[in-house]
C-alpha cells in the first residue's frame, strides 16, 4: 500500500501537468461547442455542430483546407525524401545544398512573404514575366492559382526539415544489408525500394504526420499574403477559426476545433495503425 | 574545468563590486564639453542608466531624445545643481543653459533647488518617476505607467516645485503630491501644456516651448473685492488687461471649461456659468490653445494658454481653485470597468466628471488599442467589463452571442431620461427590429450631402442625374467638393450598403447593374491635387465652382455658417442611393453598450445617464455634437436663436450669439440661428439614414478589391465577383 502510494505521488505531478496543460484545455473546448453563448451560456445540444456543418464560410474554409492537405502532404513526403536520397549520395556541394534546403526554417516568414508578394502580386514579378513571354496576367492571389502559390511556400517552408528526418534515417539503415545487397549484383532502385524504404518507414510516418497537422494548421503565410478574408481559394480553416475569436463566437470557434481535432486523430490513428502493419513486416 | 574556476570567480567579483559600485548614493554626470553629445551615468540608488541608454545619449547624429537634461556635480559651498538642455537642432548643449523647472524631454530631472530635493523621470526597462534628496536618498519610487494609470488622466508633463511637491501636469487635471507620492491636491484645469512659473520676485512668468520668456505678470489683491489680479508688465504691456481681468474673476468658478466658442466658468454648486470670454473676441484660435501653470498662492494657481498657432502668440491667464482630492471616499466606490478598441477622449473626460459627481460609481477605463482578442479575452472572464464601447466593434456579433444588454428596462425605469425625452430618429436607428435598445449615444453627428437649391434642387439626384451632371461639367468645375474616386465610392457605398447587403447582414450580391453605376459614377471622379486648393471649399462654392459639399454637421454654428454659405437656400439632398435618403447619422465613438454579464450594470446605466443628462449635455457638449435629447436641442436652439441674453433651465446666462466663421479667403458673421435654419435642421433630422455598420475588415475588403478595379487590374465583373465572394465569406463567418 505505501508503495503504491509512493508510486501515484511521483505520478501526481505529470498527472497534473497533463491534466492542467492537455485534458482540461481539450475539455473546455468540447465544453464551449454544447453551450450557446460563450459567457454564461446554456447548452445547446449539437446545435453548434448542425450549425457549423451548414455553415458555407467552414464548409469552404474545410474543402480548401482537405484539398490543400491532399496535394501538399504526399509532395511534401516525396519530394523531401527525394532530396534526402540525392543529398545522401556523395555528390559536390552536398552540405551546401543542405544549408540552402534548410534556411526557410531559419528565416521569419514575415520577413519572406513580402518576397512572395512581390512575385506572385498582380502587377508582380511573375506576371511581367508572362507579360513578356506574351501570356496574359494571372490573379494569382482571386484564383485557383492562390492555393498552388501556398503549396509553394509550405513546401519551400518545410521541406528541408522533412529532408533531415531522412536523412537522419537513412544512416541509420545497417550498412551491412546494403553491402549484401551490392555483392548480390542488387541495383540502386532495388537497394532503396527493399532495404532502405522498410527501414524509413517510422520517418516517413513521422514526416507524414508533421506534414499533415503542418498543412492543416497553415495560416500565418496566408494571412501575410492575402489577409484576414483572402478570396474564396485561399480560405483555410484557420482563417474561420481567427476570424470567429475576433468576431467573439467562441463556440463555433470550439465547435471546429473540436471537428477538426476528431477528424486529424482519426487520421493520425490510420496512420499509425499502418506504421505498425510495415514495422511488423519490418520485423517480420 | 577547474582550470577556469578562477577565470569565473575573478568574474563574479568584478561583477559584484560593479553592483556594489552601482549602489553608491550620488548622483554622477559626466560631460564632454566641447562636444554635442553627453553620456550619463546614474549609478543612483541601483538604477544605473543601462547601457544601450547612454549609448542612446551618446549617439551624436542619431540622438532619439529631442531634450535631454545634463547636470553638474554641486560644488563645495552650493548645493545648487547646474542643467543644461541638449537640443537635437541645435546640437550644442552647453550653449543652451535653461532655469532649474523648465524644459521638456523623456528624462527630466527637475526641482532641485535650496531646498535640495530632486524629482527624476528616468529610463529603465521603463520610465521611473522618483523624488531623491541630494545625499541621494530615494524617498518616493514608482514605475511612471503604474502610477499615471492610476491618475485616470492624460499625463503631459512633470515639474517640482520649491515646497518639495511635485505635479503630474495632465490635460484635463493636475495632479500635486508631496514628496512621498502622497497626493496632496488636484486641480482641474483645460488644455495645460508648457511652462509658466512663479520667479524668485513673485511674479508669474510665461515661457513658450523654446524656453523663452513671452510675458510677465504681477499677482495683486484687491482687498475690497477680494479679486486677485494678474497685471503684465515688463514689454508685454499691451496686453488687454480687461481681458485678464475676466480671466481673473473665473476664481469664483469650480471649473473654467474652455470650448471651441468661449471660456466659461461653471459655479457647480450655484449650478451657474458665464462666458468669461469669447475666442472670437481674442484672436485666440482655441484649437491650437496650450499653455503651462504656476502657483500663485495657497488656494489658487495660474494656467496659461496661448495660441501657438496664431501670428502672434495671445496669451491667456487664468486663476484656479485647488479641490483635495477624496482618496478615501474613491476607494470604496464601485468600479466600472468601461473596454474598447479605442476608447475616446470625450468619455475619458465624461467618466472623470461622473467620478466627481457620483457616490457610489467610479468609471475606469481598459483601452485595447485595437486588440480585438485582448478585449474578447477579458469578456470571456466574465463580469470584468461594464461596459464597451462599441467604436471599431461590430454590434451584430456581440449581440449574436447574448453579450449585451438590452437597456429599454433600464430607460423605462430611469428617473434622468425617459424614451420620450430622445430625438424619435436617434431611438429607431439604436433599436433593432424587435424595439430593444442595446447601444446607448449621448448625441449624432450627420454626414450631409449640401447644396444651392436653386441648382440642385430639394430632392435627392439619381445616379443617372449625377452622372450626367458630372459628364456635363465645365472646366475648373467640381460636382462633388474634393472628392477623389475612392472617397466618392466609399461614401456611395456607404449610402446604398443596404442595396447591396441586406439588412441582416445575411446575404450580399455586387455582381448586378446597380454596383457597376456605383463604380463608374465614383470612377468618374479621380484624383485631386492639392494645387486644385488655392480656394477654400465655401470661396469656391460661392464661385460657382462647387456643386455639392458633402461635410460632417456636428452643431448649429455648422447648420449656420452653412446656410449663409449657400446664400440662404441650402438644400441637402444627400449622396444619390438607391433606397434611402442619403444623408448619414452616425455616432462615431460616442455609442456604448452594457455587457449583459456585467455585476455593476445599475452602475453602468448611472454613467450612460450621465452622458444624456441635461446637466451635462447642456454645460460640456454642446459644440462637439447634436445631444439625443429632445428638451436639449430645443434649448440650445433658444440659446442659438436668442436675440437677448437668454438664461436656460439651468439658470446658464448665454449673451446673444455673435461671432465670426470662415476660412483665410471667405468669413461671415454668424448671427443668431433664424427660424430658416431651425427648420433646415429639423428637416434634416427627418431624412437621415443610419448605414448598417461594418467593421473595419470588411471596408478593407470593398477598399481593397474596387482599387483593384480603379487601378484598371481587373474587370468590373470581376471586381465584383471578388467582392461578392470575399463578402460573403465575412458575412458566413
Amino acid at each position: 500500500m505505501k508503495k503504491r502510494m509512493e508510486k501515484s505521488s511521483f505520478l501526481a505531478g505529470s498527472f497534473a501537468g497533463v491534466l492542467i496543460f492537455y485534458i482540461l484545455p481539450f475539455g473546455y473546448l468540447i465544453y464551449y461547442s454544447f453551450v450557446d453563448r460563450p459567457v454564461g451560456g446554456s447548452f445547446a445540444g449539437w446545435n453548434n455542430y448542425i450549425e457549423l456543418l451548414h455553415n458555407q464560410a467552414f464548409l469552404t474554409a474545410l474543402k480548401n483546407t482537405i484539398l490543400f492537405a491532399a496535394v501538399s502532404v504526399p509532395l511534401a513526403v516525396t519530394l523531401s525524401l527525394v532530396m534526402a536520397v540525392v543529398l545522401e549520395k556523395n555528390i559536390p556541394g552536398r552540405s551546401l545544398f543542405r544549408t540552402i534546403f534548410l534556411s526557410p526554417l531559419m528565416v521569419p516568414s514575415a520577413s519572406v512573404m513580402l518576397v512572395w508578394q512581390v512575385l506572385f502580386y498582380y502587377n508582380g514579378t511573375i506576371n511581367r514575366f508572362f507579360l513578356k513571354l506574351g501570356h496574359g496576367k494571372i490573379d494569382f492571389m482571386n484564383s485557383g492559382y492562390g492555393l498552388l502559390v501556398v503549396l509553394l511556400i509550405f513546401l519551400w517552408k518545410n521541406l528541408g526539415y522533412y529532408m533531415i528526418i531522412y536523412m537522419a534515417a537513412l544512416n541509420e539503415v545497417p550498412r551491412e544489408l546494403l553491402e549484401a545487397a551490392t555483392i548480390d549484383g542488387g541495383s540502386d532502385a532495388q537497394k532503396f525500394w527493399y532495404i532502405k524504404l522498410p527501414y524509413l518507414s517510422p520517418s516517413i510516418l513521422f514526416v507524414c504526420l508533421m506534414a499533415i497537422i503542418g498543412s492543416f494548421k497553415i495560416f500565418k503565410e496566408v494571412y501575410l499574403l492575402a489577409g484576414a478574408h483572402p478570396s474564396a481559394s485561399l480560405y483555410l480553416l484557420q482563417h474561420f477559426m481567427n476570424n470567429t475569436f475576433l468576431a467573439f463566437d467562441y463556440q463555433k470557434l470550439a465547435t471546429a476545433a473540436v471537428l477538426l481535432s476528431i477528424g486529424l486523430t482519426i487520421v493520425v490513428t490510420a496512420l499509425l495503425w499502418l506504421e505498425g502493419r510495415l514495422g511488423r513486416d519490418l520485423e517480420g | 574545468m577547474s582550470k577556469y574556476r578562477y577565470m569565473w570567480m575573478g568574474m563574479l567579483a568584478v561583477i559584484v563590486l560593479w553592483l556594489g559600485g552601482c549602489g553608491s548614493k550620488r548622483i554622477e554626470f559626466e560631460e564632454f564639453p566641447g562636444k554635442n553629445y553627453a553620456a550619463i551615468a546614474l549609478p543612483l540608488d541601483g538604477m544605473e542608466m543601462k547601457e544601450e541608454i547612454a549609448h542612446l545619449y551618446s549617439g551624436d547624429e542619431e540622438i532619439f531624445f529631442d531634450t535631454l537634461m545634463m547636470g553638474k556635480e554641486p560644488e563645495e559651498g552650493n548645493s545648487r545643481f547646474h542643467f543644461y538642455q541638449y537640443s537635437w537642432m541645435n546640437q550644442r548643449p552647453e550653449e543652451l543653459p535653461i532655469s532649474l523647472d523648465s524644459g521638456e524631454g523623456v528624462v527630466k530631472l527637475t526641482g532641485i533647488d535650496s531646498k535640495e530635493l530632486a524629482l527624476l523621470l528616468q529610463r529603465e526597462e521603463e520610465y521611473t518617476i522618483a523624488t531623491y534628496d541630494t545625499n541621494g536618498t530615494c524617498l518616493f519610487r514608482k514605475s511612471v505607467t503604474e502610477f499615471v494609470n492610476q491618475l485616470d488622466n492624460t499625463i503631459v508633463s512633470f515639474k517640482m516645485d520649491q515646497e518639495h511637491r511635485f505635479y503630474c501636469i495632465g490635460v484635463n487635471r493636475i495632479f500635486i503630491f508631496d514628496e512621498t507620492g502622497e497626493m496632496v491636491h488636484s486641480l482641474e484645469t483645460d488644455g495645460v501644456f508648457g511652462d509658466c512659473f512663479k520667479g524668485e520676485d513673485g511674479k508669474i512668468y510665461v515661457e513658450d516651448f523654446d524656453g523663452k520668456t513671452t510675458a510677465v505678470y504681477e499677482i495683486t489683491l484687491d482687498k475690497q473685492s477680494r479679486k486677485k489680479y494678474a497685471d503684465p508688465v515688463g514689454e508685454e504691456e499691451e496686453w488687454n488687461k480687461s481681458r485678464i481681468g475676466n480671466c481673473v474673476e473665473s476664481v469664483r468658478w469650480d471649473y473654467i471649461q474652455m470650448t471651441q466658442e468661449a471660456l466659461i466658468g461653471v459655479n457647480l454648486r450655484q449650478r451657474k456659468a458665464k462666458c468669461l470670454l469669447n475666442w472670437q473676441d481674442t484672436g485666440v484660435n482655441p484649437e491650437k490653445l496650450g499653455g503651462g501653470f504656476c502657483e500663485i498662492s495657497e488656494n489658487a494657481y495660474a494656467a496659461i494658454c496661448y495660441d501657438e498657432a496664431g501670428e502672434r502668440s495671445t496669451q491667456l491667464l487664468l486663476i484656479c481653485p485647488v479641490a483635495e482630492e477624496g482618496d478615501l471616499e474613491e476607494e470604496s466606490k464601485v468600479v466600472i470597468t468601461m473596454a474598447g478598441l479605442q476608447i475616446p477622449s470625450f468619455l475619458k473626460d465624461a467618466a472623470y466628471r461622473f467620478n466627481q459627481t457620483s457616490a457610489e460609481y467610479k468609471v475606469e477605463f481598459k483601452d485595447y488599442q485595437g486588440d480585438a482578442s485582448k478585449l474578447n479575452a477579458a469578456l470571456m472572464q466574465g463580469g470584468m467589463v461594464d461596459l464597451l464601447c462599441m467604436e471599431g466593434l461590430s454590434k451584430e456579433h456581440y449581440l449574436k452571442q447574448g453579450s449585451l444588454c438590452d437597456l429599454n428596462t433600464f430607460l423605462a425605469n430611469s428617473t434622468v431620461i425617459k424614451k420620450d425625452d430622445l430625438q424619435e430618429i436617434v431611438y429607431q436607428m439604436l433599436t433593432d427590429e424587435q424595439g430593444r435598445l442595446y447601444s446607448w449615444t449621448p448625441g449624432f453627428v450627420i454626414e450631409a450631402v449640401m447644396g444651392d437649391r436653386e441648382t440642385v434642387g430639394e430632392q435627392q439626384a439619381s445616379l443617372e442625374a449625377i452622372q450626367q451632371m458630372q459628364s456635363g461639367l465645365d472646366e475648373g468645375m467640381e460636382l462633388y467638393y474634393g472628392m477623389d474616386t475612392v472617397t466618392m465610392f466609399r461614401n456611395l457605398m456607404q449610402a446604398n450598403l443596404q442595396h447591396f447587403i441586406t439588412p441582416d447582414g445575411s446575404h450580399c450580391s455586387f455582381q448586378k447593374d446597380d454596383f457597376f453605376r456605383l463604380l463608374q459614377l465614383a470612377e468618374t471622379f479621380g484624383t485631386v491635387s492639392d494645387e486644385d486648393e488655392e480656394l477654400s471649399m465655401p470661396q469656391k462654392v460661392q464661385n460657382g465652382q462647387v456643386v455639392y459639399v458633402g461635410e460632417t454637421i456636428s452643431d448649429f454654428l455648422d447648420i449656420m455658417f452653412y446656410d449663409r454659405m449657400f446664400g440662404g437656400k441650402p438644400a441637402f439632398p444627400g449622396y444619390p442611393a438607391y433606397d434611402n435618403p442619403g444623408n448619414f447619422f452616425s455616432c462615431y465613438g460616442m455609442e456604448t453598450a452594457i455587457v449583459e454579464q456585467s455585476e455593476h450594470k445599475e452602475g453602468a446605466w448611472a454613467y450612460l445617464e450621465y452622458l444624456t443628462s441635461k446637466e451635462y449635455l447642456m454645460q460640456y457638449c454642446r459644440m462637439s455634437f447634436f445631444p439625443v435629447r429632445k428638451d436639449c436641442i430645443d434649448e440650445y436652439i433658444n440659446i442659438m436663436s436668442a436675440t437677448q441674453p437668454y438664461v436656460d433651465s439651468l439658470g446658464i446666462q448665454h449673451p446673444a450669439y455673435h461671432g465670426v466663421a470662415g476660412y483665410d479667403d471667405y468669413e461671415v458673421e454668424l448671427g443668431a440661428l433664424t427660424q430658416g435654419q431651425i427648420s433646415e435642421f429639423r428637416t434634416l433630422l427627418d431624412h437621415l439614414y443610419m448605414p448598417p455598420q461594418l467593421e473595419a475588415e470588411a471596408w478593407d475588403v470593398i477598399t481593397e478589391e474596387t482599387g483593384r478595379y480603379f487601378a484598371k487590374e481587373i474587370s468590373k465583373e470581376q471586381c465584383a465577383k471578388n467582392l461578392e465572394e470575399r463578402m460573403a465569406l465575412y458575412l458566413e463567418e
